[in-house]
Formats: C-alpha cells, sequence, structure tokens
C-alpha cells in the first residue's frame, strides 16, 4: 500500500484554497443585491471568511489527530458541495428575511447596517469555508511521518492551499464573474467542492492507520 | 455626481493651463472615506469637489446655480413627461449640483437624496451649500437598498451613482441590472420617469456600457430616451412608464410651453431636449441585458468600446 504523499495533500489543499477564495470574491458581489455595495459588505465578508479559516484551521487539526484518514473529509466535503451547489436557491430567502425584519421605511439602525452583511455572509459562507479550511492541518497531520519533516511538509501544504487561494482570487475577480453567472460559479464551484471530497475518498486507503504511524 | 470628460481641443487645453497656471488652486477641505479621497479645492471662481482626483461637481462661487456640469440640466428632462411632479428621488449626491437648482426653481417639490457616503454629505452641506429642510431630505443608505425597503411613491428618480478614477469609470452593478430597474418601476407613479446619468458614448468610448444599460432598461420600461451631452462623454438615458413614443418635435412642443408657463427656469432647457438621439445605433442590438445574477459591468468598461 502506497502512503500519503504530501504532494497528493498540497493538491488537495490548494484546491481547498482556491475554492474558499472563489466563494468570498463572488460571494461579496452576490451580497450586493440584498445589502448594496456598502463598505461593510466587504468588511464583513473578509472577516467571516477569516473566522471560518480559524475555525477550520483548529477543528481540522483536531479531527486529524482523532482520525487519521481523509475519508472523514469526504463526508464532511460531500455536504458542503451539495450546499455551495445550492446557495443559488438556498440564499435568496434567507437573506430575504434578514432585510425584510426592518420595518419599511425607517432607517435600519447603524449596528444592523454593520451587521446585516456579516450575518448574511455568516449564514452562506461560513459552513462551506470552515470545512474547506480544514484540508490544510489535516493534509499536514496525514503526510507527515516523522517529526523531522513536520516544517517542510507543513511549509508545503499551508503555501499551497494559499497559492490555490491567490488562483482563485484572481480567477473569480478577473475572469469567473465577466464570464459566467453568479449562480453558475456557485454551482460550479460546488461541484468542486464535491471532487475534492472524493479526492480524499480516493485517497483514503494510503494513509496508514494510527497503530502503524510513528510520529517520532 | 460624476466627473465628464472634457472633449477639449487643444486650444482649450492651452487655455485651460493658462487658467490652472494663474489661479492658484486652494485645498480647503480633504478626507478619505471608506469609499474615496474626498478633496474639495477653490480656483479661479470655482468650487471643485474631486473623488480619488478626478472631478465630481463644479460650483461657481460667486452664482451657486451655475458652473455645473451639462449632464446636471438633463435631470430637468423629465417635466416633460409629468409637469405636475410633486415627489422626487435621487440616488448619489455628490456635491448637490441637482439639489441646488430643484431647491432654488421647484421649492415646492418634495426632494430626497440617498447617499452612500457619510462624507459626501458633509462635504454637500458644509461646502456646497446643500441645506436640508421640509423639502430636501438627504438620507445616508445604499440607493438600491433604500428603494426596495421604501414603500414610497415617486414621481420622478434621478441616478447618478457613477464614479470615475484615472482608472476609469465606475458603475455599481446592482444599479444597473433588470432587477433594480424593475423595483425602481413599481416605486414609481403611474407617469413616473427615471432619468440615469452614464459615463460613456453611443458608438465609441464605452458604447457597450451604454447599450447594455439601454437593452436592460427597454427590458422593463415601455419607452427609453437617450440624451447624449455635447461638452462632456455622458449620456442621460430616461425611461418612461408612458407607453407612448414621443418625437422630438413633440417633446420641443411641450419644453416651450413649460418655459412659457415658468414652470422651467432652465435657460439651456430646449437645447437640451434638442439632444434627443431619435434613431438607436444599430450595433445597440448586439448588446445584453445585465441581470442580478450575470451582470460584468466591470468587463465592460475595461473593455473599453
Amino acid at each position: 500500500m502506497v502512503p500519503l504523499q504530501p504532494a497528493a495533500g498540497a493538491v488537495v489543499a490548494a484546491g481547498g484554497g482556491f475554492a474558499i477564495l472563489v466563494l468570498e470574491i463572488v460571494g461579496a458581489r452576490y451580497l450586493a443585491r440584498d445589502f448594496g455595495s456598502s463598505f461593510y459588505v466587504w468588511v464583513s465578508q473578509i472577516g467571516v471568511v477569516m473566522i471560518a479559516l480559524a475555525l477550520g484551521y483548529y477543528v481540522g487539526g483536531a479531527l486529524a489527530d482523532r482520525w487519521q484518514r481523509p475519508g472523514l473529509l469526504a463526508w464532511l466535503l460531500w455536504p458542503t458541495g451539495v450546499f455551495v451547489f445550492a446557495i443559488p436557491w438556498l440564499a435568496p430567502p434567507v437573506l430575504e428575511a434578514l432585510v425584510n425584519r426592518h420595518p419599511p421605511d425607517e432607517p435600519i439602525a447603524p449596528i444592523w447596517q454593520k451587521l446585516d452583511p456579516a450575518l448574511g455572509s455568516a449564514v452562506i459562507f461560513l459552513w462551506p469555508c470552515f470545512v474547506l479550511a480544514m484540508l490544510s492541518p489535516y493534509f499536514i497531520r496525514l503526510t507527515s511521518r516523522h517529526l523531522a519533516h513536520v516544517g517542510r511538509i507543513s511549509g508545503l501544504i499551508i503555501a499551497a492551499s494559499t497559492v490555490g487561494s491567490i488562483a482563485g482570487v484572481f480567477a473569480a475577480g478577473y475572469l469567473l464573474v465577466d464570464l459566467m453567472a453568479l449562480s453558475t460559479i456557485f454551482r460550479w464551484t460546488g461541484v468542486g467542492v464535491f471532487l475534492l471530497g472524493i479526492a480524499c475518498w480516493w485517497l483514503d486507503p494510503g494513509a496508514t492507520l494510527p497503530e502503524k504511524r510513528s510520529l517520532t | 455626481m460624476k466627473a465628464m470628460r472634457p472633449i477639449w481641443g487643444p486650444v482649450w487645453v492651452a487655455v485651460a493651463v493658462m487658467i490652472a497656471a494663474s489661479a492658484a488652486a486652494q485645498v480647503v477641505f480633504e478626507a478619505t472615506s471608506p469609499y474615496h479621497n474626498i478633496r474639495v479645492e477653490d480656483r479661479a471662481g470655482m468650487r471643485l469637489l474631486t473623488f480619488d482626483g478626478t472631478l465630481q461637481t463644479r460650483m461657481s462661487l460667486a452664482d451657486p446655480l451655475s458652473g455645473h456640469f451639462e449632464y446636471i440640466e438633463y435631470f430637468h428632462l423629465p417635466w416633460l413627461w409629468n409637469t405636475q411632479v410633486s415627489r422626487v428621488l435621487m440616488i448619489g449626491l455628490g456635491g448637490g449640483s441637482a439639489q441646488r437648482q430643484w431647491a432654488a426653481w421647484y421649492p415646492e417639490v418634495q426632494f430626497e437624496t440617498v447617499e452612500i457616503d457619510p462624507v459626501v454629505v458633509r462635504v454637500a452641506r458644509e461646502y456646497f451649500g446643500l441645506r436640508d429642510g421640509p423639502t430636501q431630505k438627504v438620507i445616508v443608505s445604499d440607493g438600491r437598498l433604500h428603494v426596495r425597503r421604501s414603500r414610497q411613491v415617486w414621481d420622478v428618480v434621478l441616478v447618478d451613482a457613477y464614479t470615475e478614477n484615472r482608472y476609469g469609470a465606475f458603475i455599481p452593478y446592482h444599479l444597473a441590472t433588470r432587477e433594480f430597474f424593475g423595483i425602481v418601476q413599481d416605486r414609481l407613479s403611474p407617469n413616473g420617469v427615471m432619468a440615469y446619468n452614464a459615463i460613456g458614448t453611443l458608438s465609441g468610448w464605452q458604447s457597450d456600457v451604454i447599450c447594455s444599460l439601454y437593452r436592460t432598461m427597454t427590458d422593463v420600461f415601455p419607452q427609453v430616451y437617450l440624451f447624449p451631452a455635447q461638452s462632456s462623454h455622458n449620456v442621460v438615458l430616461i425611461a418612461t412608464r408612458e407607453a407612448r413614443r414621443r418625437s422630438r418635435a413633440e417633446l420641443e412642443q411641450v419644453a416651450r410651453h413649460l418655459q412659457h408657463s415658468g414652470r422651467i427656469r432652465l435657460s439651456q432647457f430646449l437645447t437640451r431636449v434638442r439632444a434627443l438621439r431619435e434613431s438607436v445605433p444599430s450595433h445597440f442590438a448586439r448588446c445584453g441585458i445585465l441581470t442580478d445574477d450575470y451582470a460584468p459591468v466591470d468587463g465592460l468598461l475595461t473593455r473599453g468600446r
């Protein structure tokens, strides 16, 4: 049985990084329809994605110690892919309810002008970005065979995830928004997240079982 | 409010350089808001408002009702379709050129402005003579959000939300889609009119944006009229709920009547009416309709044509 290679982990983490930034950029544009193009929409979107990353890194690392199999990620990524695919149907009623809970013809309180976009962004983007952020710490744990190599492997995987994010931000902002409908971009991103789940499932047999590994 | 791109001939460039050299600009205010670097300066008897280094508003210090850009005058055209205007909403404040004129010439009209940038509102009040009163109201909010959440009915909606900087013109995409125009139409009175300032030309620079806007508006409103400005690269699009198409001759006749009755005091009113472009350029048929789901305004704008 071939052990799980750091390069394979780097590729999956890069895919996750790409998807996170596509969701962030396209999501900010999507939110403008309901919350306007206010400065707070961008602030919210960046803040919510950073919260998702922090939670995803922490929980992903903890899960990796407990279940050292990428198959677990597949079970998280598949429903997330379906969720992202369904954003064009799921999000509008939720966002509308958020805006419409304020009485019409009266200004929205300054606090809600700031927080509403963050709530809207959290409802749609917190979960998928949280799951996608788990990939980096998870694969660092799964592909580190010797303590002496943890530095290099964690560097490789974090860098790969960031390179994926860089590609995602420019692809989304420079190309996708001009070439495709927002709903189409969400659906393709959903398909991509689902495929990352399949990759994790496919890599699962290569992962060594906990008792056989020696992280010394 | 948008700056315009003056079509200077070489002579005018020379004159402009001389004026600039002889009259030292005095910066009276500068601040950076979440949206722009905002500057107010006085130069050669004019008060200027710039966002990120490009001119948005020009006002004569001696006569605040003059010195404005040509396109502002097209915002009086809705009177041609509705001679009983009593409630107006304007999206985008800038230096308040339109607000000053409407307050001076039609003091009985309820004029509401929605502006996204609170610093712009402060600047308009302190440096451009914007007066809040029973008929002049300014709300700090996103324009689309305000229209959508409002249950009011307006006779006229004026949209001036473009911004421009050294890198080009920018249009907030959510103020250019079929869904947005649908919300506006829904809030207009039965013979209501929308006037929309856009930066571009009918067949050259940025005409892709103008024709996409035109096609999108015609998808919602029964009639859309094109008024290209003569001294700058602005096109004002007028969309009416009235289903009947009016000819230029007919509009000129109404304009003369409005001037005779004293309703319209703008001296160049008839000239502005005559700017109507009656035949739509043939390439407009190729442009797509902008929707919330797909509105590549940034791509259209940077493509140039």
